[in-house]
């Protein structure tokens, strides 16, 4: 089942990311192409399977997990920067670009490696269950760096959070607003991730539903506007060509 | 419609409305901000302001002045009665909540512009 909904958000994702691919060349707003594209390569990176593969090539040492979470921190920003600014939401913009944001990048990457390079990490295990269970230490540790691989994510949402809201409130066009709540849902769901020291073990599904559902969330909202964008440019293209 | 409303309305008129008819008040200024109003809200309007009951069907367009047993040119007469002082300030008003629901209208479009700049 977390199998199904873990690749359906990688092909989700990779469709979106594809989509992108003439406006890429048209450079229009590269940077949304680039960020769905590494948040494809944090989806595969997620999975058992390539995880593994992928670790193992890179000697074994759960390195590719550091990877991950710096490639989601990336995509999270380029993506949120992009949307708060898309919406008009000039706080937002600043929340993240500004000092607070990139003090709060700053500081919990620095947490991340720190906890990275204190722990034994050898011998690849995807999400590592392995390196938690090898002492107390590292078990405590795997809490820690994955409580600040979370909490970046959980930043940015909650700063484009407001905005997303107010969009869906506002009297924009039904698709946009659709996509904002979309996008709002995404928002509220990632910093729910946070309390996933608190979900009972029998019921450590939930983490994967939250994470991938909040995923899906966004490429879908971004794919709503993407949509939306493109049936009002032929509409326009038409008003145009009329005129002439 | 909602021009008709707020030249009879003395400031408790959709209060009264909506008392006398059950019609909550959101869905009465929904209806007058689609500037339509169903004929009995109309009929009841006229009555609770006490104006002819055949007024708001005639600003709803269901009967004509004729049909409604209105003389001739009575709504021409109506408005010769004003003097330019009151007409210059009655257009003032509805150029004003023109104006506004355009800069509206604008804000929204510049909204979407936004978006499609940075998203689409």
């Amino acid at each position: 089942m977390i199998e199904i909904l873990q690749w359906t958000t990688l092909i989700a994702s990779g469709a979106a990311a594809l989509s992108r691919i003439p406006n890429l060349v048209r450079r229009k707003n590269r940077s949304i192409f680039y960020a769905l594209a590494l948040l494809t390569l944090a989806i595969l990176l997620s999975i058992r399977g390539p995880y593994l593969a992928i670790d193992t090539l890179l000697g074994g040492t759960n390195v590719a997990n550091l990877l991950l979470r710096f490639i989601i921190f990336g995509a999270i920003f380029f993506l949120a920067l992009r949307i708060a600014a898309g919406f008009g939401d000039s706080r937002g913009v600043q929340l993240i670009r500004g000092r607070a944001g990139m003090l709060a990048l700053g500081l919990i990457s620095a947490v991340l490696v720190v906890c990275f390079v204190l722990m034994d990490t050898s011998g690849s295990s995807a999400g590592l269950v392995d390196v938690a269970a090898k002492s107390q230490q590292n078990a405590l540790l795997v809490e820690y760096y994955g409580a600040a691989g979370r909490a970046y994510p959980a930043y940015v949402c909650l700063a484009i959070l407001p905005g997303m809201l107010r969009a869906v409130r506002s009297p924009l066009p039904a698709m946009l607003r659709m996509s904002a709540a979309l996008l709002a849902v995404g928002s509220i769901a990632i910093p729910l991730s946070l309390l996933f020291p608190l979900v009972p073990p029998g019921l450590g599904f939930l983490r994967f539903v939250v994470n991938y559902t909040a995923i899906l969330c966004f490429v879908a909202g971004l794919a709503l506007i993407w949509v939306a964008s493109g049936r009002a440019g032929r509409k326009h293209g038409r008003v145009s060509a009329q005129r002439r | 419609m909602k021009n008709w409303v707020d030249a009879i309305d003395d400031g408790e008129l959709r209060h009264r409305v909506s008392a006398a008819t059950g019609v909550a008040p959101q869905n009465y200024s929904a209806q007058l901000t689609a500037n339509r109003l169903a004929p009995e809200l109309a009929v009841a309007t006229s009555r609770a302001a006490g104006v002819g009951l055949a007024g708001g069907l005639v600003a709803a367009g269901l009967v004509t002045e004729a049909e409604a047993g209105w003389p001739p040119g009575a709504r021409q007469a109506a408005l010769d009665l004003l003097t330019d002082g009151e007409l210059a300030v009655l257009a003032g008003e509805r150029l004003h909540a023109l104006g506004k629901a355009l800069r509206r209208q604008e804000h929204d479009q510049r909204q979407t512009e936004t978006i499609w700049e940075n998203l689409g």
